[in-house]
């Protein structure tokens, strides 16, 4: 593996602007098996999905501990200050999950969003301060674009690949 | 808006963003003036104390509380369009969902204002925090107020955090079209999205957790809200319909705002073709509904007083619509259940003019239905002998143009240095660019 | 049965096969078993549980029926395209409300043993709670209410019927048909609130006079909704084997089925919580005595605990899951579950207050009672979907979405 990832040290980018274009492309990359660095695209795209054989997102798994926890502490809070601090009204038990029920469900929506968005950005390396070299800003726009990283031999096939795709500009670099 | 190519979107909403014209710095200013007077009679409250605003006992929550109600409802409608909308595929979301979310964090911020402004001596309200003190004292998770505490922080922190992570797409798409210092701050906010696939994968199941994850806090913040008078037991309060009717009222009046906001808005940019009347048309519509079920709410509440068969309950509800708030009470009945139902309408519920007017007024009546509720029940509760009328002092009412001010000069300011329609979904929402066969490209 | 049209669904009717034959006579069998345990009870020394039974019966299946034809209302309000497959199996329920409206008249004859206010006069309410009033505004709503109904599920069959022997989609009359359908939708749904909220007033709140909740109404009205929501999964499980139907009923559909059963298991907990809580902290005597003996008093706290699970936390738990959400068995078990749990909770909130002297668990009377009614109602599910096109063949929307062209078929006839 180790071997692979210093042998692939060149980089191909092309840019499409017809997302079908794309699809064929890396189509074509899975068929010679060269696997895809990147895609980029001003939309989602979910035909991606099944292409590039993409797992359902972890952040779900931060998503339901989050929730959970957030459910707990809800409990867990209002019950110790219950305990604490045992002011008893209207001749109420001090500790009733009837009314901490919603604290319980507040603070496990809150901790679900924070945990989600910790997984999100987790996962998508965020945030990052600087833009990686080969980033074209028109890929907010209206372009697509598909990273390569392949050896010397590979580029020249990659390349042909591409155009053949109807990739619009191919960038090579070593 | 189907003939439109994705960079053609990009500059449709990126215009707006240009320098603004003079008589917009006008409405900002004038909005200004009116926080700084707002701030002003909160200045004058603190100083002089609370005995400046017109509550009295047994009257003791006045317009604040009614601001308070009244904002957090606005709010609500932004998450039913952004997070609801989203989980049924309504396509008609799209080009609303980025103004509404932005409708629904203003709100909210300035809902969280009133308590405060309520509480008088405004530098002790952290006792209301959990934190651990000196004589061992912790805050009574039982009540409503708590309630109101925990669910108006997450729904604060929740509505902010999907109105944001819903723009970091957009964020960076205006980053890569600036230069200079508008690059650099869109681009910190835009935490270096690339559109890479990766990103799209993690964020795609974020945006829909996070979307289910706020439709249910949606239902809940204003049944919070409603169970502040709900779980006392005062007649004309203590009604178990009281938490969907306040949802749906939420509903109702931050439609109202939604249409209010979105007309001139679409006027103004020359939105017609993203926010099409269609769109405009199926808010009316959900407010026929909003209307219906209020209507309902009502009926239901006057059946309850009078088979409740207890003096007071009846006598609650009859002064109510005969008492000294009565034309309060009626306008709240006629705008907000009756006047909506023209939306039947076509005719109606597609001509602008009428769409604003009666936003218009839904958000007048919807304002005056807090105020009946919460003044007219405590204003004549069990004791004939404490029955005391109240009226809103210079104070209160220049604290609530404040409010006003506040939200409309927020509005502005996201009008112009945010995108208002969501570029990204707008682009998804269209067919995808195909080649033509053999000839040009488009 | 095919249109002329080869992208033109296919006119498809209920046949059964095999051991389904069967189910036409097993019904038949249920009502007798049903009837003669009824009419047993009422001449044997406990008439009032005979007659409970029949009442908790006659509430559940008017609200699983009226709520199956809301939906259909609440698909045409909303141009919903995704639920137009099953359309005909949401209308089918409402075939019984004929039948029921009978049972209704009938129920009169045991207004003795039912409504305890008849003896012990509720002071300050006689004008609302007297027996005549009551069964007039009764009838009165329930009739506006099945014409209404019947009216929709009338233009939409007839309006199959006619394109199935051979009507141009697009002729006059069917156009009328589906304008009608479009216009009937609000009225049904706003009629629905209001009169299952009456129904949900006169013969489950007024059981107990003196206690009254505001949200009772909108309770039974959302929770009748929810059972017919379990009710249409059971049917679009088990109608998906008919050979042609699973094109149509695919996974998606389940999928969104699904994920509709799930928020209305949310909304029905919400609502239960919120009646609860407002409640619980008033702590009014008047309000909590309702509770108390349903919760804390035995025989009723262990029923109350199985109508939480079958009701809220089994469907709650399970549907979170994505896949099995398009497992039709597993879904169909899960709408049993809640049709039983609904039908719990009715006979929790109808039966503590009747049952004064003689506490018992349901037992056998209402297990055949209740036999009885499913037999009755599954009888006129099964005939109707027999006679009539599985398919809406001519709803336009329909047409739209699950038609590869919107065909113009000039039909020569089946």
């Amino acid at each position: 593996m180790r071997l692979n990832a210093m042998a692939r040290q060149h980089t191909v980018m092309a840019i499409f602007s017809y997302p079908d274009d794309m699809t064929r492309a890396l189509k074509s990359l899975k068929q010679v098996k060269i696997p895809v660095d990147t895609v980029f695209s001003p939309i989602p795209q979910q035909e991606l999905h099944d292409i590039l054989g993409l797992q359902p997102s972890p952040v779900r798994y931060f998503t339901l501990f989050g929730a959970l926890l957030g459910m707990v502490s809800g409990f867990a809070l209002s019950i110790y200050a219950g305990l604490q601090w045992s002011f008893i009204t209207s001749g109420k038990p001090v500790i009733a999950w009837i009314p901490f029920f919603v604290e319980g469900f507040e603070l496990a929506i809150l901790a679900g969003v924070l945990s989600t968005l910790l997984g999100m950005l987790i996962n998508s390396r965020m945030p990052r301060v600087r833009l990686p070299a080969h980033y074209d800003p028109r890929f907010t726009e209206d372009k697509f674009g598909i990273l390569v990283q392949c050896t010397a031999a590979e580029q020249t096939i990659v390349a042909a690949l591409f155009k053949e795709a109807g990739a619009e500009e191919i960038h090579a670099a070593a | 808006m189907q003939n439109l190519n994705y960079r053609d979107i990009n500059k449709e909403v990126i215009r707006t963003l240009s320098p603004p014209v003079k008589i917009y710095w006008f409405f900002v200013a004038l909005c200004f003036s009116g926080i700084l007077y707002g701030a002003a009679c909160w200045a004058y409250q603190i100083l002089t104390g609370m005995g400046s605003a017109g509550i009295n006992i047994p009257v003791v929550w006045g317009i604040y509380l009614v601001n308070f109600v009244f904002w957090v409802g606005i709010a609500h409608s932004g998450t039913l369009i952004s997070a609801i909308l989203f989980l049924f595929r309504a396509p008609w979301r799209t080009a609303i969902a980025r103004s509404a979310e932005a409708m629904t964090v203003f709100a909210v911020m300035i809902a969280g204002l009133f308590p405060f402004i309520h509480l008088g001596r405004v530098w002790i309200f952290y006792w209301i925090l959990p934190y651990p003190n000196q004589r061992d004292l912790w805050p009574n998770f039982q009540s409503p107020l708590l309630f109101d505490m925990v669910a108006i922080t997450t729904y604060l922190t929740v509505s902010f955090l999907f109105w944001y992570t819903g723009m970091i797409p957009d964020l960076a798409a205006l980053r890569d079209h600036s230069t200079g210092k508008q690059r650099k701050i869109y681009g910190f906010f835009s935490l270096g999205w690339l559109g890479s696939h990766h990103q799209w994968r993690h964020y795609g199941t974020s945006y829909l957790l996070l979307a289910a994850l706020a439709t249910p806090l949606v239902v809940s913040v204003h049944s919070v809200v409603s169970w502040d008078f709900a779980l006392a037991i005062v007649p004309g309060w203590h009604s178990t319909i009281f938490a969907p009717y306040f949802v749906a009222g939420a509903i109702h009046s931050g439609l109202a705002m939604v249409l209010t906001l979105l007309i001139p808005l679409r006027r103004i940019y020359k939105f017609e073709n993203f926010i099409s009347l269609d769109i405009l048309e199926n808010i009316a519509k959900t407010m026929i509904f909003m209307a219906l079920i209020i209507g309902y709410s009502y009926t239901v509440e006057y059946f309850m007083a009078w088979y409740s068969g207890t003096m007071i309950e009846r006598d609650t509800f009859l002064w109510r619509a005969i008492g000294h708030y009565a034309p309060q009470f009626w306008i709240m009945v006629m705008l907000n259940a009756v006047v909506p139902l023209l939306f039947f309408y076509k005719k109606i519920r597609t001509s602008i003019g009428w769409l604003f007017g009666i936003a218009i007024l839904v958000n007048i009546g919807m304002w005056y239905e807090r105020f009946v509720i919460i003044v007219g029940s405590m204003a004549h509760s069990y004791i004939p002998h404490e029955w005391r009328l109240y009226r809103p002092t210079w104070v209160e009412l220049g604290i609530m143009l404040g409010s006003f001010s506040i939200f409309f000069f927020l509005f502005l300011l996201f009008a112009k240095f945010l995108p208002s329609i969501s570029i990204t979904e707008i682009k998804e929402s269209l067919q995808p660019p195909v080649r033509d066969r053999g000839s040009k490209r488009k | 049965m095919q249109l002329p049209d080869k992208n033109a669904p296919a006119i498809l009717y209920l046949r059964f096969s095999g051991s389904g034959r069967m189910l036409p006579a097993l019904c038949v069998i249920l009502m007798a078993a049903g009837g003669a345990a009824f009419l047993s009870g009422i001449a044997g020394p406990y008439p009032q549980a005979a007659w409970q039974a029949y009442m908790v019966n006659f509430l559940f299946w008017t609200g699983l029926a009226f709520g199956s034809i809301l939906f259909v209302a609440i698909m045409n309000m909303t141009h919903a395209r995704w639920s137009r497959p099953i359309k005909r199996l949401a209308e089918a329920p409402a075939a019984f409300l004929p039948v029921l409206l009978l049972l209704f008249v009938l129920m009169y004859g045991g207004r003795d043993a039912l409504f305890p206010w008849l003896h012990e006069p509720a002071e300050g309410k006689t004008f609302w709670l007297n027996v005549g009033f009551l069964f007039v505004r009764n009838a009165f709503g329930l009739l506006l209410l099945m014409t209404v109904s019947l009216a929709l599920l009338y233009q939409s069959v007839r309006s199959d019927s006619e394109a199935a022997a051979g009507a141009h989609v697009r002729a006059p009359v069917l156009q009328k048909r589906w304008r009608r359908q479009i216009a009937l939708s609000p009225a049904l749904g706003i009629l629905y609130a209001f009169v299952l909220s009456l129904l949900a007033f006169d013969f489950i709140m007024s059981l107990d006079p003196h206690w009254y909740s505001t949200l009772f109404g909108a309770y039974y009205f959302i929770g009748s909704f929810y059972t017919a929501l379990a009710a249409l999964v059971i049917l679009t499980a088990a109608i998906r084997s008919t050979p042609g139907m699973e094109h149509y009923l695919s996974d998606r559909l389940l999928h969104d089925l699904g994920k509709l059963l799930f928020g209305f298991c949310c909304m029905a907990g919400y609502l239960f919580y919120v009646q609860f809580l407002v409640i619980w902290y008033g702590n009014l005597p008047e309000e909590t005595r309702y509770i108390i003996l349903r919760i804390r008093t035995s025989p009723w706290e262990p029923l109350a605990w199985a109508v939480l699970v079958l009701i809220f936390i089994i469907p709650f738990v399970t549907l979170l899951s994505r896949k099995i959400k398009s497992r039709p068995g597993i879904m169909a078990l899960l709408g049993s579950l809640i049709l039983i749990g609904m039908w719990l909770e009715r006979y929790l909130l109808i039966a503590p207050s009747l049952m004064k002297g003689r506490i018992s668990s349901p037992g056998m009377t209402e297990v055949l009672i209740s036999a009885g009614f499913l037999g009755a109602m599954a009888l006129t599910v099964i005939l109707f979907l027999r006679t009539f096109p599985l398919l809406p063949v001519s709803d336009p929307l329909f047409r739209e979405t699950f038609t590869a062209s919107p065909a113009e078929t000039e039909g020569t006839g089946p």
